[in-house]
């Protein structure tokens, strides 16, 4: 077997690397750790599935939301159902790449920890914000600021922290989050662990899900990439990257012009 | 084993009280049981209590005279599978206020075999109280004959 270069050893620049790398910093990623977290990913779904805040949320405030919303918008609908959404478990892979990025592709301060320190298997599930996550759908632009502070309001009101923010991202990905603060028990050898975290539930339109989607795969894909510092690839017509990004700031201001023609035809126009 | 002995096994020993646990439990059980020609001999639950003293099951095994199956994560998720319980190589254990014999309310036990490097694979069993003595049972019966039996 080649020896392998001390260069890719120092900053590796893909997993296989990172696996290597994270070796030898004595915290190596293997089975019992991907048991372990896959554990503690299925007792956190099933308890964030059966708590208070997410059984009333899906139970009944999500349609007061939605009837509110149609109260003051004409009776055009907030979601496009009212049904509860999946609650979704990061997998195993994606942690580990998500760790990749923060450690390595993403840190600014390497060969330093990144902010927050180094992302291990024994701090993943505090310092990563989406190890559980949900995403809300709705039909119109406006209605992602409207349920991204309805949420946020029934998460405060419920006794939980709370942050909230619009995602703009170059890459032409739209969306808002709300985060909400949980405590789990979590297994741990001879009782469970409990350990608080955060739940991340995004809020975005129909036509942008559809994009993300389609393009989902490509996405992952280019997270493996290390940050471009350039902007050459926004002069690129021929890259994916550019294509995806633009597809999906075009269709952001799309839904813009359509929400301004359905308030000017309805007559709420401000 | 029978579905009463498993029933009674989950109920008295494992303190499962859910009826669609005890329903999910069975259907694992005749899962296993068709995959493999030999009977299922032999059951057992992972849990770990909780702070507030409610229960978190983790793991259910099944075991052949040949044969361990294991579904990670029972509970909610359905992936079964089966491994040569012979080819362990290594075990550590954890215990708590529990000296592999005599098991009292606050018995704490963790077990833990690894099987043969090249798989990378491995169990990871837990019980309290009563339980701890059923661990040590089946640690004796499929992963180490040498340890004493427990009283």
């Amino acid at each position: 077997m080649p020896p392998v270069a001390s260069e890719s050893l120092d900053r590796p620049s893909n997993v296989s690397e990172y696996h290597i790398w994270v070796n030898s910093k004595g915290t190596p990623i293997t089975e019992s750790v991907k048991k372990e977290y896959n554990s503690s990913v299925a007792a956190m779904l099933q308890q964030f599935q059966k708590s208070q805040f997410w059984q009333e949320l899906t139970k009944t405030r999500l349609r007061e939301f939605n009837q509110s919303y149609q109260g003051s918008h004409n009776q055009y609908h907030l979601l496009l159902t009212e049904a509860a959404p999946d609650l979704l478990g990061k997998s195993f892979d994606s942690v580990v790449i998500k760790s990749l990025r923060v450690n390595v592709l993403g840190n600014r301060n390497w060969p330093d920890p990144p902010e927050g320190g180094w992302r291990q298997p024994d701090n993943w599930l505090e310092l990563f914000n989406d190890v559980i996550r949900t995403r809300f759908i709705v039909k119109y632009f406006d209605g992602v600021q409207f349920l991204m502070d309805k949420l946020a309001e029934f998460a405060n009101t419920s006794g939980l922290n709370v942050t909230k923010g619009f995602r703009a991202y170059d890459d032409g990905y739209y969306a808002a989050h709300v985060y909400v603060s949980c405590k789990f028990n979590i297994p741990a050898p001879l009782n469970t662990r409990q350990v608080t975290t955060q739940v991340e539930m995004q809020i975005t339109t129909q036509v942008q899900e559809v994009i993300t989607q389609l393009l989902h795969e490509q996405y992952e894909g280019d997270r493996l990439e290390p940050p471009q510092e350039d902007d050459n690839w926004k002069w690129d017509n021929r890259c994916k990257r550019f294509s995806r990004a633009y597809l999906g700031h075009t269709l952001h201001h799309l839904e813009g012009v359509i929400l301004d023609v359905r308030d000017r035809t309805k007559g709420t126009d401000k | 084993m029978t579905e009463s002995d498993l029933i009674t096994y989950a109920h008295d020993l494992a303190g499962i009280e859910d009826k669609e646990l005890l329903v999910r439990l069975l259907m694992f059980f005749h899962l296993a049981q068709a995959l493999t020609e030999k009977p299922i001999e032999d059951v057992f639950i992972s849990e770990l209590p909780n702070p507030d003293l409610s229960t978190q099951y983790v793991h259910l095994y099944f075991f052949t005279t040949t044969h361990g199956f294991e579904i990670e994560n029972w509970v909610s998720r359905d992936r079964i599978s089966k491994m040569p319980w012979n080819i362990a190589e290594h075990w550590a254990f954890i215990a708590k206020d529990f000296d592999f014999t005599t098991a009292t309310q606050n018995s704490r036990l963790w077990f833990d075999v690894q099987f043969r490097a090249s798989t990378g694979f491995g169990y990871t069993l837990s019980a309290s109280g009563a339980h701890c003595k059923k661990l040590m049972k089946i640690v004796k019966q499929y992963f180490d004959k040498d340890i004493p039996a427990p009283h």
